[in-house]
């Protein structure tokens, strides 16, 4: 691809500090207890990649800057609720930086501050209309299923590839697809462009969900928990790959043994690459991220699409 | 020899409880029936009569031999046991139930006959009849009742178990159901299995263990009777009781089969009942209660209506009063996984969620609401209630049951036969009603929503924070949330799509419930009624508006729908108080450890300081007079301002409601679990 300077056009490099305040505003009328642990991930904002697709997905001067920022605001806020509450099943100690919430407020609050952040993201999606409560809806109830079937499985070393594809495309790609969607219909895309880019969030968001597993192989440095899913019997794409050609059972019998710490993890690094395991994952990480780029290759308005390989490039994904 | 054809109406292939009770329903209808069955009745020793099939027997006119109560049920998790009682339940000798049910389909005028029957492919499509041979006998029968328990269908591995069963001498257990899991579920690779000990006489007990099928299906257990020791012997470690067991008799096994869906009955030729069915509890094997339920909905089905309309209705009945626990198929071994590891984790837990589930899912099925949870509408009335009610439970378990089937059980278990139950949607449907304007029935997707919603709210009161093995997963905590989020956003998805003009107002809700809660769990004053009166204001409220009520209507409802909050948070204080089973099924530490009594707030002590309540006598009967007042208080307020409302139906509804809140209409029978 031609995008050699990671560099945002002017609109969307100033969108991530809109969202924010927007969110900042939102997150004022809320409980005093449960204000601090949300305005602590606004304030963290991360990478604010969802709210970007939001902006990019939108063909410039179509749609209303101060809708855009309120679509943003959406997709960020389900976003942080569902970080605040993957904290309190995953006990993580840390996010973005910080301590979690649920080790600052306890589980409860740390829940409750989740529930509003869903709440907060309805309101806004109802006074936005449009349809926009709909498809915000729709996508956390993807998300929430996504919760489930992920947490269902631990311990599964023959979890098939597609179950391991639904749990992701739920999880992460629901999300995705909604900035997209949401970006599409403020700028009254038609409804093919809306689909294609929908299509296109989906994929890219479980090509997203394959490399995160795949960082647990790579050369450190990521900030993630080393091991601490393969710990909780979460096995990510490139572990199950490596168990479907698992021929003696070692690697199974090790992920599964009550004394598996993380010292262990080097020695499942070394069998999951050696089998091939963390290729496959990549593989099967290239074929959607093809699939994502084919669906945005095929959305009309070529301004659109330049605009969200910029915002890709910008994250580093676009290489 | 040569016979005549026999033409019936209905012929029944098994004569088990399924087969029985349709045959009685059916014959009471004034069809002729004819039951054949070849097996001889198995002498296993005795099985679990829930509550509600007790009910389903007398209806039946099946009077059990020997029939004895037992009325309460011993939960012993590793590290934790709970008694459950008030359940209703009984144990009958099985080959006595089925006596009790042959005698009642004879004197129903159904015909009883010995021998194997072979369904013949050559349907009489013509005549809507299908032809049979009964040994050597032609039969030609307008319909045909499949109740040959688990070896009339084949069901696939993931909804297929196995359960054996034999007597043992010298255990004394007095009138109590025993369950306990045999295996830590929460254990990579476990396979969990389910004692159940059922009491019998004289120092006897039938003791049965259910697990799920291994890999290779249901494989035969090799030696049930080795196996039924050696679980007692694990079980004797830790508990006397069980350990001088000498086994009577010899053993028995059978194949469970629990995967029902609708779809399975309406691609069926036949009607499927009972275990045949895919009926029964995958935890316990336990199903004579919907064995009965699916017999009697058969029969009722096959008299209203002609050969294909009376399946399709079928169908569509049992699949409204029971969801299958494998509806997922293909996630269905992971999600028994989870449901096992749950109420493994959750075993110390009180709270609301997990005290209902264990009861929906390990529990004789089906347990019959309280009595004091029925509210009491006139039939006339029920005309229009009713249908309201059951189109919202349709709405509500099919959002739910093609995801989460066990997350729909929990919504369904309870509702029994008349689902007029306190519940939002009564709200819902006095607020559509409260200027007297007669509401769409679509208007049941909204008030299912609601009631979703507040499933979910009642995830959030409280979480569990156990600290997991280094393994592990926090099972329970994990689960509060995941439910929590699942219903939250299945409710507001619902809304969306069915009523986008009450968006902001769900969404609104939902905020202003986790302010509620998050102030009460402040060291900020709070009131423990504010919750509640926010969970029943809201449905009231949403109604009134969403059929047009004027300002001052929906006002009205605000303050009745509160007040109703209130005086249920004081009501769930009075029945904890008085040792009475709470509707939220909270013990009095359980809802003081989690906040959500007003007992602190009505005598000014710090909820730490609640625990002198069982204690100190006096402080405990002052706390009883001063939730009595407060609720006989907030009732009274009720009933003033429901007269404000136009709408007749609608104030004889919210009457009704606050007759059923009032905690006088709770019998002494059921104490919470201790």
């Amino acid at each position: 691809m031609a995008y050699e300077t990671p560099q945002l056009p002017l609109d969307l490099a100033a969108f991530p500090a809109q969202v924010s305040s927007r969110m900042q505003e939102l997150a004022r009328g809320l409980d005093e207890s449960l204000r601090a642990p949300v305005l602590g991930l606004v304030d963290r904002p991360g990478k604010a990649l969802r709210a970007l697709l939001v902006a990019a997905c939108a063909a410039p001067d179509k749609a209303a800057r101060r809708i855009l920022v309120r679509l943003g605001a959406i997709v960020e806020l389900i976003h942080m609720a569902s970080l605040l509450h993957d904290d309190v099943v995953d006990k993580a100690p840390s996010r973005r930086g910080a301590p979690a919430a649920h080790t600052v407020v306890g589980a409860e609050l740390a829940a409750l501050a989740g529930l509003s952040c869903f709440a907060l993201a309805g309101m806004e999606a109802a006074s936005v209309g449009g349809g926009a409560e709909v498809l915000a809806s729709r996508a956390s109830a993807g998300l929430s299923y996504g919760q489930v079937l992920d947490v269902e499985r631990a311990f599964d070393t023959v979890l098939a590839i597609d179950d391991y594809v639904e749990l992701a495309a739920r999880k992460t790609g629901d999300l995705f697809r909604l900035s997209c969607l949401l970006g599409a219909a403020a700028a009254q895309a038609d409804p093919v462009t809306g689909q294609r880019l929908g299509e296109f969030g989906l994929h890219f968001g479980i090509a997203f969900q394959v490399l995160d597993d795949c960082l647990d192989f790579q050369a450190d440095g990521t900030g993630k928990p080393f091991g601490l899913d393969h710990l909780r019997g979460l096995f990510g794409a490139p572990t199950l790959y490596a168990l479907r050609s698992d021929g003696d059972g070692g690697l199974a019998e090790l992920l599964l043994s009550p004394g598996f710490s993380i010292a262990d993890m080097p020695l499942v690094k070394t069998l999951v690459t050696k089998s091939g395991g963390l290729q496959a994952a990549r593989e099967l990480a290239r074929q959607h991220r093809t699939l994502a780029l084919e669906a945005l290759g095929s959305v009309q308005d070529a301004e659109v699409s330049r605009r969200v390989m910029a915002v890709l490039a910008f994250q580093g994904w676009a290489s | 020899m040569t016979a005549p054809a026999t033409v019936v109406n209905v012929l029944i292939v098994g004569a088990g409880p399924a087969g029985a009770a349709a045959a009685v329903t059916a014959a009471r209808a004034g069809l002729s029936v004819l039951v054949a069955d070849h097996v001889a009745p198995p002498r296993v020793g005795d099985a679990v009569v829930s509550g509600i099939a007790m009910q389903r027997l007398t209806e039946l006119g099946a009077d059990v031999a020997g029939i004895r109560p037992a009325d309460s049920v011993e939960l012993c998790f590793p590290g934790r046991s709970r008694q459950v009682t008030g359940i209703g339940a009984a144990v009958a000798d099985h080959g006595a139930m089925r006596a009790a049910l042959a005698d009642a389909a004879i004197a129903a005028g159904a015909k009883l006959a010995i021998g194997r029957v072979t369904l013949l492919p050559t349907a009489d499509k013509e005549n809507n009849a299908v032809n049979a041979v009964l040994n050597g006998v032609p039969i030609r029968a307008a319909h045909v009742v499949v109740a040959t328990g688990a070896a009339g269908t084949s069901m696939p591995t993931h909804a297929t178990g196995i359960t054996c069963a034999q007597r043992f001498a010298n255990i004394d257990i007095a009138n109590r159901i025993v369950l306990a899991p045999l295996q830590p579920a929460a254990e990579p690779g476990a396979q969990p299995a389910m004692l159940a000990v059922l009491p019998g006489t004289n120092g006897t007990a039938t003791v049965w263990l259910t697990r799920r099928g291994t890999t290779s299906s249901a494989a035969p257990i090799t030696d049930p009777s080795r196996l039924l020791q050696d679980a007692l012997a694990m079980m004797s470690d830790h508990d006397r009781r069980f350990a001088a067991a000498v086994p009577i008799g010899s053993a028995v096994q059978a194949t469970v089969h629990s995967g029902f869906s609708q779809d399975l009955l309406e691609t069926s030729e036949a009607f499927l009942v009972g275990d045949a069915a895919g009926l029964a509890n995958p935890f316990t094997g336990e199903g004579i209660g919907t064995a009965l339920l699916s017999g009697m909905l058969a029969g009722r089905a096959i008299a209203a209506h002609t050969a294909d309309a009376a399946r399709a209705q079928y169908a569509r009945r049992l699949a409204g009063e029971y969801v299958g626990y494998f509806e997922t198929a293909r996630h269905a071994t992971r999600r028994y996984h989870l449901v096992w590891r749950t109420l493994d984790a959750a075993a110390a837990s009180d709270h609301t969620i997990f005290a209902k589930a264990r009861r929906a899912i390990l529990l004789p099925e089906e347990i019959p609401g309280l009595a004091g949870d029925r509210v009491p509408i006139t039939s006339a009335d029920r005309v229009v209630t009713g249908p309201f009610l059951v189109a919202c439970d349709e709405v509500g378990v099919a959002s739910l049951r093609a995801q989460w089937p066990f997350l729909a059980r929990l919504l369904l278990s309870g509702t029994g036969p008349t689902r007029h139950r306190i519940r939002p949607a009564l709200l819902f449907l006095a607020g559509l009603l409260a200027e007297d304007r007669p509401p769409a029935i679509t208007r049941a997707t909204p008030a299912a929503a609601v009631e979703l919603a507040t499933f979910g709210a009642l995830a959030f009161l409280g979480t569990e924070s156990a600290q997991p093995q280094t393994r592990s997963i926090d099972w329970a905590g994990s689960t509060l949330v995941m439910a929590g989020d699942f219903l939250m956003s299945r409710a507001s998805s619902l809304i969306a799509e069915s009523t986008p003009e009450a968006s902001w107002a769900l969404a609104d809700w939902l905020a202003e419930l986790a302010a509620s809660r998050a102030a009460r769990l402040s060291e900020r004053p709070s009131r423990a009624i504010d919750l509640q009166a926010s969970l029943m204001e809201f449905p009231a409220r949403l109604g009134a508006l969403l059929n047009g009520g004027s300002a001052d209507t929906v006002k009205t409802l605000r303050t009745v729908g509160g007040l109703l909050g209130e005086a249920f948070t004081h009501a769930e204080d009075v029945l904890a108080l008085t040792g009475r089973r709470t509707r939220l099924d909270m013990t009095l530490r359980a809802s003081l450890t989690y906040r959500s009594s007003a007992i602190p707030d009505l005598t000014g002590s710090h909820p730490d300081e609640a625990t002198r309540l069982s204690a100190d006598p006096t402080f405990a009967a002052s706390a009883l007079a001063a939730s009595e007042h407060a609720c006989n208080n907030a009732l009274s307020r009720v009933h003033t301002a429901i007269a404000d409302i136009p709408g007749s139906l609608a104030r004889r509804i919210l009457t009704a409601y606050a007759t059923a809140i009032a905690p006088d209409t709770v019998e002494l029978c059921g104490t919470p679990m201790s």
